[in-house]
């Protein structure tokens, strides 16, 4: 089951409203129109990392294998926090 | 004569001399001694006293130590206390803000029902038409609808937000963001005139992309009026004002330099286009994903 609607959710209520907060979504995908196709049936809201980009993000040294993966680093590249439940907690803390 | 000192008291004499002497030396000795244990007992005592006061402060120190673990699971607690005082002053403010909104839209939905049968002596448009005897019918979210003239040339008609008074503006309290939706854009003879809400402009390409509702509408800047020229350039400075303090925030971070421009796509409709940062996020929430 996808993930993708329950994070619309959160990032709509955390994220979107609060301009300390970025969500950016590394894409994966094998190609960019695999990655449209996707975002266009889910509605994605967010900003995204296309496949051909993803070198020049520098995100992907933060990436585990395995996929969904969740992330919050601050500005300075730290990890603060890694797993949906965590981060979306953090968030109300920061 | 007898011979008082015979071999034997000879001897005695000399093993008692060397008594004596034993003694005498020992007896040095053992002062000697004595004074040397006595000296390193002072040694002792002074180390002891010395210790009894090492051990004193580092008792002191113990105490000062659990005074101050005390104090800090005191202000550990006062700090949750604190975050969670904030969490709620959050959820409140977010309340409030709700609340004010409600009432906000709530007086208007009241003034505009009380605006039934308003009358106005004369009003006059943006566009320079006027209207006598105004009485007004209905004000609703994009137009108000009224009725004008004198006795026996009386007809009704509704106006658009383009053509409202800045007096109904301000009474009727439309929004800065209602209004942008009236914003107008002439074409450069100054015969045709389209409203609409301005959505971006491509520098490179000279196309102005505006909302009328839900169309979306190209326009060439070439072919806009110069008042329209004029401010989309001056939104393009602003803009770029903008853009170059939110980089230079964005290139002291590690994540916020990468991808500030060039990196990242949204999505508009069926397509993606390049996005570049518009803020300063002091956090990133990373979501790695796929379709498959």
């Amino acid at each position: 089951m996808s993930t993708a609607p329950q994070l619309v959710k959160s990032f709509n209520k955390k994220i979107a409203t609060n301009n300390k907060f970025e969500l950016i979504h590394v894409s994966l995908d094998r190609s960019s129109q695999a990655a449209l196709a996707w975002a266009k049936q889910e509605k994605f809201p967010w900003v995204h990392v296309l496949p051909d980009k993803s070198a020049d993000s520098g995100l992907l040294k933060y990436y585990k294998s395995f996929v969904p993966h969740y992330v919050l680093i601050d500005s300075g590249g730290k990890i603060l926090a890694e797993g949906s439940p965590a981060i979306f907690d953090m968030l109300d803390e920061l | 004569m007898k011979r008082v000192f015979s071999l034997g008291n000879f001897i005695c004499l000399l093993i008692g001399l060397a008594v004596i002497y034993h003694f005498h030396i020992n007896k040095k000795r053992n002062v000697d001694v004595q004074a040397e244990i006595n000296a390193e007992l002072a040694e002792l005592n002074a180390d002891w006293v010395l210790l009894k006061a090492q051990q004193g402060e580092i008792e002191y120190a113990i105490q000062e130590c659990n005074k101050v673990n005390k104090k800090r699971e005191r202000l550990k607690a006062e700090i949750a206390e604190m975050q969670q005082g904030l969490l709620e002053h959050k959820a409140a403010i977010e309340l409030l803000t709700e609340q004010r909104k409600t009432l906000f839209f709530e007086y208007r939905k009241q003034i505009r029902e009380e605006a039934k049968g308003m009358r106005f002596a004369e009003i006059i448009t943006p566009q320079g038409k006027t209207y006598v005897n105004v009485e007004i019918i209905e004000v609703r979210r994009d137009d108000i609808s009224f009725r004008h003239g004198v006795a026996g040339s009386v007809s009704a008609r509704g106006i658009a937000m383009h053509e409202f008074p800045s007096k109904w503006i301000r009474r009727f309290m439309y929004t800065e963001e209602e209004l942008e939706w009236a914003r107008s854009w002439t074409s450069a003879d100054g015969v045709r005139t389209i409203y609409g809400k301005f959505k971006s402009y491509d520098e490179d390409t000279g196309v102005v992309t505006i909302l009328e509702g839900d169309r979306k509408r190209s326009l060439n800047i070439d072919n806009l009026s110069k008042a329209n020229r004029g401010w989309l350039e001056n939104k393009v400075r602003e803009g770029k004002a903008k853009e170059a303090a939110i980089f230079a925030l964005l290139d002291k971070q590690v994540i916020g330099s990468k991808i500030k421009k060039g990196v990242l796509s949204k999505l508009d409709g069926d397509h993606f286009y390049d996005f570049t940062m518009s803020i300063v996020p002091d956090y990133y929430v990373v979501y790695y994903s796929s379709s498959w």
